[in-house]
């Protein structure tokens, strides 16, 4: 009886403290990751980053004389849980804003509800460049489009790795990889390169050894494999290419961005190449990375395990950033405020929007895998972009 | 690679992943022909003894005692859910059952998420399970032959047993009917217990072959190899042995030779299509392909 | 030797026993007659312990069976032939036979058993490695009946045995039926060919919707007019 009692009691002060904090003292974020499922790896990251900023900006006194509250949901990498948590931010939290997702199917589950409530969505991490199009108004990128990554991609592989001909792996479950795909192709032919086999897989395959047969059987060999894959798949793929004896350059976009692929695929991973936000290393990084590894490990007691993080991050001073502008957090002045923002500072390189297009001009950080390291090969912008 | 020689390569694909899916397949296709249950819990073994081996080998332990700790570890946990989750329902409707077999998923899975977290971690394997053997310009990679040769060998102990020791026939025996076999005075519990620990085991064993093939391990890991163990079953008719080890031989190469031959285009509804074969299968052959007439029942 | 007392057994919700009384004394052939559904199944069913009493004893030399394992049961010497033959199709004639002597602690005169059973019914040596739902349905019988005696039961419980045989077969049958009880074996046999139990019986119980009805000794059974009428007329109704 007296646990009962207590236990009750404890319940009580819990809703007592969280309706005091709704009372408007505090201004309100909403926040949607994937902490379970196949998105966990990059969205785990994200949502790390993103308190990070938000535990900065309120020591720092908040915004607007406010403090921020990130209000989150896990999404389970399931579009049923994340529309019923994105109404439930609009409709019970009442967020002026909302961000989260490192994929354009989970982020086309969320964006159109925040949408229909006239409150902008930005995506950390979804970089398909046909997303804004899709929730027109309201929907932000807060990293570059697929097509970007791609090209940067085609370029280097063309002009350093000196590539002249791919065998091309996509994902056909995911608009991102199919996406992504398509556009190296279409830069990559463009620039004088040849795909000699497209071959295709679902997203959580586990067993690869009839692609790897077939492309095997090519004569000659390709100078390079492209596999356009997301993040859980992507440590096998690699392994089990390794394993059947294929050695060449493995290339891919920011999907490859996560530990495991080292963890995984192990030398495997050597002559991997990806695509990603910015390269997350101590002593390689820029200033301000330098600056977000320091405070991410004290935090989390672990380096941010992928750009990833970092997007998350930028995200939220992003926004901040915009609500500081237009001095009030009123959701149709963040969003016109947002439009405008330029020369950002960010982790993963500086925010502008130009005039009408939701997508920010951004650098990509061409990451290569040698000696069991990763380091950064190059930052290059594309000298020319496939339309979305 | 010659065209022969190309699809050597893929037949042999097949038979890889296939032994995986029959060895699977034996364990869920017992447990249903003896209490006409479908145990979807059957993957989390998968899960139970892959986690333990990779918990071994982080504390160094060497790679071979780990595997088989996992696999002692999937036989117990077997045997526990026989105890604790079955056999308090057994004789209950096959949809309480059913059901119960996915509350027991859902506590696996979850316990495995709160103590291990949900996201993926490398599996690391020994460099003996991930190098290629050539035989001529055949080139097969040393897992495939290990999962093949295991399979060859479980198969075959397991044939001695279910023909030869008195709690093998017995198996069979409740398999067919469990109230003539309770007549005869067959110990029950026993023979359950027998097949939940036979399936266990093998799912201990495939355990480790998955997570080295795939290279990593997630607290959901079991889902994909339970619903193609069940594909295969019931492919192959749902409740013999021999029925499961076919079908998950026919749906092995289903896959491989559907991905290998099929257009990419087309390759992405390879899933699709092995359902589809299934349907027509089964409109045909309702039992599956050895499956017979649906015995009577009390 | 075995004596059920009030016994009441239910199906869910429905009672399909309501008070059986009956006793079968040793080495003799007792008779349950009753049309379809009467409850013979269940009784025998409720003997051997697949079906728990709500309430009534069931006493076998005195001891009472009703809180007993179908097992223990069966390791006294009480076993069932079952309704259907319920032989296991797909293990072989031998391995059936193996699975009747199952409980047998004594595995050493198991050879003996085997050469007993086959000595009665020579036609499953000639099949002893063929699959038991390969065997006709005569032969199924005679296999069921032999897996029943691998374990040399004191108490036999013969369900329906003729049922769906031909009458060359059902003969085959009943003249081993009566071996056994000449051999000492105390028999529980039940039937719907009333006319053959009652030759054979030393006593017989009629049943009709779970409840004794008649009884009395084979003789006087067959000339009662009320069993003439009810079960002695004309084809047996599973026969339609
Ligand atoms: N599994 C069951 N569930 C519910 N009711 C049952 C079940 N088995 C039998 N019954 C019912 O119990 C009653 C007695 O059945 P039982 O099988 O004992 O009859 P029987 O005398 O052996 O008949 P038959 O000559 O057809 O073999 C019948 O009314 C039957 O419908
Ligand atoms: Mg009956």
């Amino acid at each position: 009886m007296k646990k009962t009692v207590l236990f009750l009691s404890a319940i009580l002060v819990i809703f007592l403290i969280s309706c005091g904090s709704s009372g408007g003292k505090t201004i309100k974020l909403g926040m949607l990751y994937n902490m379970t499922g196949s998105q966990a790896s990059l969205d785990g990251p994200s949502a790390n980053g993103a308190k990070l900023a938000a535990k900065e900006i309120n020591a720092a006194g908040g915004v607007l004389g406010k403090q921020l509250e990130l209000v989150s949901y896990d999404g389970k990498s399931d579009a049923e849980t994340i529309g019923k948590a994105a109404a439930q931010l609009v409709e019970k939290d009442k967020v002026v804003a909302m961000f989260g997702f490192s994929d354009s199917d989970m982020v086309m589950a969320a964006a159109p509800i925040a949408a229909k409530a006239k409150i902008v969505f930005i995506t950390s991490g979804a970089t398909s460049p046909k997303l804004p199009s899709q929730v027109p108004d309201y929907l932000f990128l807060s990293c570059f489009g697929d097509n970007v990554q791609a090209a940067a991609a085609a370029e280097y592989s063309w002009n350093t790795l000196q590539a002249k001909s791919a065998y091309l792996l996509i994902d056909k479950g995911m608009e991102y990889t199919l996406l992504l795909g398509k556009y190296f192709k279409e830069r990559f032919t463009e620039l004088g390169g040849s795909v000699v086999l497209e071959d295709t897989y679902q997203t959580g395959d586990k067993d690869f050894s009839a692609q790897i047969t077939k492309l095997k059987a090519l004569k000659p060999a390709p100078d390079m494999l492209f596999i356009s894959s997301g993040p859980d798949d992507i440590g096998t793929i690699v392994k089990q290419v390794r394993d059947a004896g294929i050695t060449g350059p493995i290339f891919g976009g920011d999907g490859y961005d996560t530990p495991l692929l080292m963890q995984i695929a192990g030398k495997g991973a050597n002559n991997v190449y990806y695509t990603t936000h910015s390269l997350m290393d101590k002593t390689a990084g820029s200033p301000e990375v330098q600056k977000f590894i320091a405070a991410y490990e004290a935090e989390y007691k672990t380096p941010p395990e992928n750009a990833f993080a970092g997007l998350g991050y930028d995200t939220v001073y992003l926004l901040v950033d915009a609500m500081k502008r237009a001095n009030s957090a009123d959701p149709k002045k963040i969003r016109e405020a947002l439009q405008t923002t330029k020369d950002l500072p960010g982790v993963t390189g500086s925010i502008t929007f130009a005039p009408g297009s939701p997508i920010p001009q951004k650098g990509v950080a061409i990451i290569e895998i040698q000696d069991d390291a990763m380091k950064l090969a190059a930052q290059v912008v594309p000298e020319k972009v496939p339309a979305p | 690679m010659s065209a022969g020689e190309y699809l050597l390569q893929q037949i042999l694909n097949a038979v890889s992943i296939g032994s995986l899916y029959a060895l699977m397949a034996i364990g869920l296709s017992m447990v249903f022909g003896i209490l006409r249950l479908i145990n979807f819990a059957h993957g989390d073994l998968i899960m139970v003894g892959s986690y333990t081996t990779l918990l071994l080998l982080l504390g160094g332990t060497p790679f071979v005692w780990a595997s088989l700790a996992g696999i002692a570890a999937s036989t117990v946990a077997g045997l526990l859910m026989e105890r604790f989750a079955y056999r308090p329902i057994r004789g209950a409707p096959d949809v309480a059952m059913l059901l119960t077999s996915f509350a027991v998923t859902i506590f696996l899975e979850n316990l495995a998420i709160i103590l291990f977290k949900a996201t993926s971690r490398a599996f690391p394997v020994p460099a003996l399970l991930n190098t290629v053997v050539s035989f001529g310009n055949l080139q097969i990679a040393s897992l495939n032959i290990i999962s093949i040769l295991f399979t060859i060998i479980l198969l075959f102990l397991l044939t001695l047993f279910v023909t030869n020791t008195e709690t093998g026939i017995s198996m069979r025996a409740a398999s067919q009917d469990l109230v003539a076999a309770r007549l005869m005075g067959i110990n029950v519990n026993r023979v359950i217990a027998a097949a939940f620990a036979i399936g266990s085991f093998m799912a201990g064993v495939v355990g480790i072959l998955w997570s080295a093939k795939v290279g990593k391990v997630d607290p959901l890991m079991g889902f994909s190899p339970v619903l193609k163990a069940f594909v295969a079953s019931v492919i192959g008719g749902l409740g013999s042995i021999p029925s499961a080890v076919l079908g998950g031989y026919i749906l092995g190469a289903l896959e491989i030779l559907l991905q290998g031959l099929l257009p990419a285009n087309i390759a992405p509804f390879r899933d699709a299509l092995v359902f589809l074969i299934l349907i027509l299968l089964l409109l045909f052959r309702p039992n599956g392909i050895l499956g017979s007439a649906e015995k009577e029942k009390i | 030797m075995l004596q059920l007392l009030q016994v009441h057994t239910k199906y869910g919700q429905v009672e399909a026993l309501s008070g059986i009384s009956l006793e079968v004394r040793g080495s003799s052939l007792v008779a349950l007659l009753g049309a379809n559904g009467a409850g013979k199944t269940t009784t025998l069913m409720s003997i051997s312990g697949i079906l728990k009493p709500s309430s009534g004893k069931i006493l076998f030399q005195n001891k009472d069976l009703t809180q007993l394992d179908t097992r223990k049961i069966v390791d006294l010497g009480i076993i069932q032939c079952p309704e259907g033959r319920r032989i296991f199709g797909n293990l072989s004639v031998k391995e059936n036979l193996r699975m009747g002597a199952i409980r047998r602690k004594d595995k050493r005169h198991l050879d003996q058993a085997f050469a007993r059973v086959f000595e009665i019914f020579p036609l499953l040596k000639d099949r002893i490695s063929q699959a038991g739902a390969t065997l006709s349905g005569g032969e199924q019988q005679m296999l069921a009946m032999g897996r029943a005696l691998m374990a040399e039961p004191q108490l036999l419980l013969l369900d329906e045995p003729s049922l769906g045989l031909a009458p060359i077969i059902v003969d085959t049958i009943f003249e081993v039926i009566q071996r056994l009880k000449r051999e000492g074996v105390t028999i529980l046999l039940v039937e719907q060919n009333a006319h053959l139990a009652l030759e054979i019986a030393d006593y017989a119980y009629v049943l009709e919707k779970g409840r004794i009805v008649l009884e009395g000794s084979g003789a006087s059974l067959r000339s009662n007019p009320d069993v003439e009428r009810s079960y002695l007329s004309e084809v047996p109704e599973e026969n339609l």
